[in-house]
């Protein structure tokens, strides 16, 4: 995805930082960002936080001793499985 | 989108009712999302990651219900936040803002609703947790619905039994709400 606006800003803002102050500047701001709302700031956010590795194994041994459907989930979604019947 | 054997090698294994029914690829597709709102609705990751497993065993058992009439990831979403909010009553936990309380964020309309600055990115996902607990339900599931780009406002007003328009109305006090409860993280 693109950087936004501001975010570019602020990036160019603290390379001009960096070359006069180098040290301090790039521990104080090698960080810092601007999200222009807070919907991009929980995308971010999403983006960073995936779901456990637990979690995706353990659903799988509990899905595996459930009953097996009559048809996929594709298959009923993309409505080209077998009849309902 | 990487295909599912290079993301989740384990999962895709089709020679089980796992793989058989597509639901490999499901989970593959929705399990962030589904995470990430059992996450920051509950706030807790161990209630979270069970809460999750716990959506898509729902859904599975009820795969015959789903109609179509909506997208999948909107009647998880629905799946998610019904499990979790009978969760948060039989926990009898409560926000710390109630509904009552609802003047305490009508203060919070000055707020700027400009970019939001994070000095220290590392941090930012627990202080994101903090703010969003610190609004009320109604706001937080508001603003997490929204924030993703798939559902449309519509379909926001149906998983939170509303319109349209309302949802945009109240879309702005939440993100000032948000804003105000964020500065005060820092």
């Amino acid at each position: 995805m693109e950087p936004k606006p501001s975010v570019t800003r602020l990036t160019q803002k603290q390379s001009a930082v960096e070359q006069t102050l180098p040290a301090q500047s790039a521990i104080t701001n090698s960080n810092a960002r601007d999200f222009n709302s807070v919907e991009e700031l929980l995308r971010w956010d999403t983006d960073q936080t995936p779901p456990p590795p637990t979690l995706g194994a353990r659903l799988r041994r509990t899905i595996n001793r459930e009953p097996r459907p009559a048809r996929s989930w594709w298959a009923r979604i993309l409505g080209r499985g077998q009849s309902d019947s | 989108m990487p295909e599912l054997e290079e993301r989740e090698p384990a999962l895709a294994a089709p020679s089980t009712a796992w793989g058989e029914s597509g639901f490999a690829a499901v989970y593959a597709e929705h399990a962030r999302a589904i995470y990430y709102l059992a996450l920051r609705f509950l706030g807790d990751p161990t209630q979270a990651e069970d809460a999750a497993h716990d959506v898509f065993v729902k859904a599975y058992r009820k795969f015959d219900q789903f109609r179509g009439d909506s997208a999948v990831r909107t009647w998880l979403y629905r799946i998610t936040i019904n499990h979790c909010r009978n969760l948060l009553q039989s926990w009898h936990q409560r926000t710390m803002v109630t509904n009552a309380d609802e003047a305490v964020w009508e203060q919070a309309s000055g707020q700027d609703e400009g970019p939001l600055r994070a000095l220290e990115l590392k941090e930012l996902g627990q202080r994101i947790g903090r703010t969003l607990e610190a609004l009320p339900e109604e706001y937080r599931l508001l603003l997490l619905l929204v924030a993703d780009e798939r559902l449309s406002y519509e379909e926001v007003g149906h998983l939170t039994s509303q319109s349209a328009d309302a949802v945009r109305g109240k879309l702005h006090r939440a993100r000032k709400a948000f804003a105000a409860a964020f500065a005060k993280t820092a």
